[in-house]
């Protein structure tokens, strides 16, 4: 099914600029039956169109306080237009490139890292004949979740000091002295990635789960009539069947790939480690937030936005051709 | 015609090299994963001076629940147990009453300008007015404050509509739905008779995002509440554990030492305290993930 | 379809105007028409005496926005010991609503909601939230001042150099009144460093009084096993970076680098006969920071104090295993200050941080909103509170007898009752359970009750006096002023100090823990002139000359 529908796609994107006048009017009828037939479909958006407007929409006029010296006391509308001051002064910033190769490498080694692990392990899960085994690992790879940032940062500082750090001294033996983990700006990455790893792959990988549950058991029985392994019907049957989510899932991430949560980072970050370990949301946040400059945050933060939607774009058009999933 | 029937087939020398393998590197998964979460059940009624000097390793060690007195005699808990259950039983009802329907109709491929409506929802992702405009508009339309509020703020994620989306349109086939169609079935009818029934793991899903997102919502409660009855149960813990060495003038030095040694008591605790509930849901949503729903429809 | 767009954009356009411009509260109008009251014969503005008790004829409730604090054990405020006194004198009422953190965010969406504005803020607003919406807040001009509020005004004239100017924000306007001690004497050094008395017995060695000695002190501590557990567990000397009295700062006195407080940029520059003058390209800075890499090679000092938690840091310290630290205090039978130690070269230039008369007052504490309906009853309330020394104690420390006792001769005690309530951990608890502490009114010289030096017992308040007065001698005499900055000026310098910090913060630590070779010196230079450190001199320069 799925590769009868690419080609069939494709047409009809390129069909679109050669319609005659009377294929056009044609079309416009087909619209309009089809809209007029599926008239309640439009009332089940009409809900979330309407959140939408009221709770996103709405406030969007917003925006223009990155343009503007914002003071509360005058208001959005009030305060005085200033251009693109904040984005020249990011960028006129001796660190502002630092900033930005620091939150790709961090966001990159992230989707690298922490992307194809929940997949991997719903499918491990997934395979498991032993039903209650597999419910119990679901259960505690999923409780990672529920612990809050700064308990978790304070874990890692403590299992990794140089001191008394317990995976210090597992490694000891392994790499001949104890590394002070948390004060070498070349460990930073790894620590974030693997910890978000540790923290977040049972919660990420519900979702496969949850769809691996729709592939059909006769799927894999006719497979096995047929001798495949295990392991390859893991490829054939069990990973082509959650391919649309994967697809889906990646686009979105790729789509936040300047933005690093600021809370982690910030906590996890000393003076040793800031080379590696400043990233832009943590620095909007000390200077936007603690010093209430409020405009600058506003357009840094716009700025990252802008650059994620154009990336979500063009990856989302990547997908749309090499698989036929996408968002629109 | 289910995993019993497939159990009986032997399995291969490669399968069992293949399980074998599998459960080993899940074994190392269950270790690395289950040591840290003991670390905090044993760090929640051991002496933090203890906690923090690294000297707990396995067995707790200066036994105090002094950090469950501390959170539990709180009376403010209670309510804030009540105010959460009842923001994520109704977030999680409104959301899924709102998101599948929407999601449903967004898969649907003869619905004219969908990628219009889609782009529109992908575009509030990344592009929002911030905090004050939003906060006006809540003031605006008069729901400051109030317990409705709680319950449908941030319950409609665009995010977890494109994930329903996804589910629909990969698992119901088109010719199902056209087949229904020319046998005079409407669109809601095929939607609450066959498409509904097809997507309890979709549902199940969500509907843990949405009440997991409501049990750990701080933010917008802080924001937009300020009677402190209404107060979900994580606001009250952050007040109590409250972080307030924010300011970089130190105006009561005698103070700030003694919050520091009152929130290491209780940190622990109150991971355990506000977690377990969340954490009891799960197994009760793993039920819906049950291989073979869709089996009976497809053929039909 | 492209009409139903179209519509819909207008649409949303009309309600986008709608939602923006939202109603602004409708500022009160203050009446100082003067009128008799015809019971009484006393001269009266609407419903306020314009002199004498009660403030107010009939009752006035005002709505209060306080910062609670989490030492604050109290069910509702009625139980802090100065409010019914309050309302039986003057016939207002505070009513109080609590807000326990994010004050700041708060009170800008209050304001930029334009309405629910209570009458009262009665908390610790930072500079920039009310600079920035003074068109909410009443302007309490001198006259207005000097007439309702005549006790508060005398005693900030008559202890106060600058007067009534202290008050004044960068427009020359005053918004809000000062709460807490004026200036506390015990706080004027925030950091001590302590070193501990019984190890230095143990390893038979003196206090230090230079740097030299003390590197030999701190050998000894880590090679004789001074805490006798036959392992070579002791950290000499340890610092941390996320204690606010504990940071490395705290050791760079014997080069003659030193600071208001501890916080890191007070030591960017000092100030000498009206220059200011830059510190991170000096020779000193440089000798200090060699000298804590001296330290951290042979593992005297504890480098883990850059990443380590705060709660880490308290249990290396509970541990006994920390031979010197920098903090607020500490048990004076182990722990002694350590004096001021003489740097090789720098011989007669040791100094402290610290500053004599440092200014410990919330001067945003009470802040009247246009929203106030009787902004001048409020004011005099206020100012009742100021009248005896014995209120501004209630108003602090709650009734005489729990935490103050009265001498009799217009001074008072500091005293700690024999047991605290339940649940409760310390004197602290008490304090903000059943007074206002910082939030109280505005104390100077003897309002505040001081420890008994000569008691039996010697708790922290005693030593605290004892740590300052042992210092005092070598605390700088210029500093920077703190005056308020406009808005712009204030985020100029925010610009340019987050980059300098974020550099330097880096630099220490790496030099700390790595060395400092001369090539690194030479490229720590020219870095300081790639994040503007001259400007960030030239902007303080300019502060310091009044020029903005």
């Amino acid at each position: 099914m799925e590769i009868a529908k690419k080609p069939l796609r494709k047409k009809s994107l390129s069909k679109k600029p050669k319609l005659t006048p009377e294929q056009k009017a044609a079309q416009k009828a087909k619209t309009k039956l089809l809209m007029k037939k599926n008239w309640m479909l439009y009332l089940f958006l009409l809900p979330v169109v309407i959140y939408i407007f009221i709770f996103n929409y709405l406030p969007l006029y917003g925006i223009q306080i990155a343009f503007k010296n914002f003071n509360s006391g005058l208001g959005i509308w009030g305060s005085p237009w200033v251009g693109m001051q904040w984005f020249e002064m990011f960028f006129n910033s001796p660190r502002a490139w630092t900033l930005i190769k620091n939150t790709l490498s961090l966001s990159f080694f992230s989707i690298l890292i922490g992307f194809p692990i929940p997949i991997i392990l719903a499918l491990m899960l997934n395979s498991l004949k032993n039903e209650r085994f597999k419910k119990f690992t679901q259960t505690i790879t999923y409780m990672p979740h529920f612990i809050s940032v700064v308990v978790l940062v304070g874990m890692i500082t403590a299992f990794l000091s140089p001191r008394s750090g317990f995976i210090v001294t597992l490694l000891e033996p392994f790499l001949g002295e104890r590394i002070y983990f948390m004060g070498d700006a070349k460990y930073f990455d790894a620590i974030y990635v693997l910890s978000n790893v540790w923290q977040s792959a049972g919660w990420g990988s519900i979702i496969y789960i949850a769809a691996l549950s729709g592939v059909s058991p006769e799927l894999h029985e006719a497979a096995i009539m047929d001798g495949a392994t295990r392991f390859k019907r893991i490829f054939y049957i069990d990973l082509p069947a959650i391919v649309p989510t994967i697809i889906i899932l990646l686009v979105l991430r790729c789509g936040s790939l300047m933005t690093v949560g600021f809370e982690k980072v910030l906590l996890l970050q000393n003076n040793l480690n800031l080379a590696q370990s400043e990233v832009i949301s943590t620095y909007t946040y000390k200077l936007g937030l603690l010093q209430s400059q409020y405009s600058y945050s506003t357009a840094i933060g716009l700025f990252n936005n802008v650059i994620n939607f154009i990336i979500l774009i063009l990856v989302n058009r990547f997908a749309k051709k090499l698989s036929g999933s996408s968002l629109w | 015609m289910t995993q019993a029937n497939s159990n009986k087939i032997k399995d291969s020398k490669a399968d069992k090299i293949f399980y074998a393998i599998i459960y080993i590197i899940l074994a190392i998964v269950l270790v690395i994963v289950i040591y840290p979460l003991y670390f905090v059940v044993v760090a929640s009624f051991s002496d933090p001076v203890y906690v923090n000097s690294g000297e707990i390793l396995l067995f707790p060690k200066g036994v105090t629940f002094v950090g469950y007195q501390k959170i539990l005699e709180d009376t403010r808990i209670w309510q804030g147990y009540f105010n959460t259950i009842i923001y994520a039983v109704g977030g999680t009802v409104f959301g899924l009453a709102v998101c599948i329907p929407a999601g449903y109709a967004l898969s649907r491929k003869d619905l004219p300008y969908r990628g219009v409506v889609m782009a529109l929802l992908v575009f509030t992702m990344y592009f929002s007015g911030g905090l004050i405009p939003t906060y006006l508009v809540v003031h605006n339309i008069g729901l400051m404050g109030t317990r409705i509020l709680m319950i449908i703020m941030g319950t409609i994620s665009v995010y977890n509509i494109i994930l329903i989306r996804s589910f629909f349109s990969s698992s119901i086939p088109t010719e199902l739905q056209e087949s229904a169609e020319i046998d005079g079935c409407s669109n809601e009818k095929f939607f609450t008779s066959i498409a509904l029934p097809l997507s309890k793991p979709i549902i199940a899903v969500i509907a843990l995002y949405i009440a997991v997102a409501q049990w750990n919502a701080y933010f917008a409660p802080m924001i937009y509440l300020s009677d402190s009855s209404k107060y979900p149960l994580q606001l009250v813990l952050r007040e109590i554990l409250a972080q307030t060495n924010t300011g970089t003038e130190i105006t009561d030095p005698e103070a700030l030492e003694q919050l520091n040694t009152m929130a290491e008591v209780i940190k622990y605790g109150v991971i355990i305290v506000s977690s377990l509930p969340v954490i009891c849901i799960y197994p009760l949503i793993q039920k819906y993930f049950v291989k073979g729903v869709m089996v009976g429809a497809l053929k039909g | 379809m492209r009409k139903m767009f179209s519509k819909l954009i207008l649409a949303s356009v009309l309600t986008m105007a709608f939602v923006g411009c939202a109603s602004k509260n409708e500022a009160v109008k203050v009446s100082f028409e003067k009128t008799t009251d015809e019971e009484t014969g006393r001269e009266m503005i609407g419903n306020m005496f314009v002199t004498g008790l009660p403030v107010v004829k009939e009752p006035h409730t005002f709505s209060v926005l306080m910062s609670r604090s989490v030492n604050d054990y109290s069910a509702s405020h009625d139980e802090k010991h100065i409010l019914p006194i309050l309302t039986e004198n003057t016939n207002v009422i505070f009513d109080i609503e609590d807000v326990t953190t994010n004050m700041n965010e708060k009170l800008n969406l209050l304001f930029a909601a334009g309405s629910g504005l209570p009458d009262i803020i009665w908390a610790q607003p930072s500079d920039s939230t009310l600079v920035n919406n003074t068109t909410f807040l009443f302007e309490f001009t001198e006259e207005i001042l000097r007439e309702y509020a005549p006790n508060l005004t005398s005693q900030i004239e008559e202890n106060i150099p600058e007067g009534l100017d202290a008050l004044k924000k960068a427009d020359g306007k005053i918004y809000s009144l000062p709460t807490g001690v004026y200036a506390e004497y015990a706080n004027s050094a925030t950091a001590v460093p302590l070193i501990r008395t019984d190890w230095l017995e143990k390893v038979g060695m003196e206090m230090p009084t230079t740097t030299d000695e003390l590197y030999e002190v701190l050998k000894a501590f880590k090679t004789q096993d001074p805490n006798g557990n036959g392992k070579d567990d002791e950290i000499p000397l340890a610092f941390c970076q996320a204690n606010w009295a504990s940071k490395q700062f705290a050791f760079a006195g014997p080069w003659g680098i030193a600071g208001r407080n501890i916080n890191d940029a007070e030591h960017y520059c000092l100030v000498q006969d009206g220059v200011v003058v830059p510190t991170l390209d000096t020779q000193a800075f440089k000798d200090y920071l060699l000298f804590l890499n001296k330290l951290a090679k042979e593992e005297l000092l504890d480098v883990e104090g850059f990443s380590l938690t705060n709660a880490q840091y308290q249990a290396r310290l509970d541990e006994n295993v920390v031979g010197m630290q920098s903090t607020w205090a500490e048990d004076a039978e182990i722990w002694a200050p350590v004096p001021i130690l003489e740097a090789p070269g720098y011989e007669g230039k040791g100094v402290k941080q610290g500053q004599n008369g440092l200014r410990t007052a919330n001067m945003n504490g009470f802040v009247l909103t246009t929203s106030c309906e009787d902004p001048l009853a409020a004011l005099r309330a206020w100012d009742y509170l100021h009248s005896t020394p014995e209120l501004k104690r209630i108003s602090r420390d709650g009734n005489a007898g729990q935490l103050w006792i009265d001498n009799g001769d217009g001074t008072a005690t500091v005293s700690s009752p024999e047991t605290l309530p339940d649940g409760m951990t310390s004197d602290v608890d008490l304090n903000y359970t059943i007074a206002f502490r910082g939030l109280g009114a505005l104390m100077f010289g003897d309002d505040t009750a001081k420890p008994d030096m000569n008691a039996a017992e010697i708790n922290d308040d005693v030593l605290r006096y004892q740590y300052v007065d042992f210092y005092k001698d070598y605390f700088l005499d210029e500093f920077l002023p703190i005056r308020p900055v406009s808005s712009d000026k204030l985020t100029e310098k925010t610009f340019l100090q987050t980059e300098l910090e974020a550099y330097i913060n880096g630099f220490i630590a790496q030099s700390v823990l790595n060395g400092l070779t001369e090539e690194q010196w030479e490229e720590h230079l020219k870095q300081l002139e790639a994040v503007q450190y001259d400007a960030w001199i030239a902007w303080n320069q300019d502060y310091l000359d009044g020029k903005f």
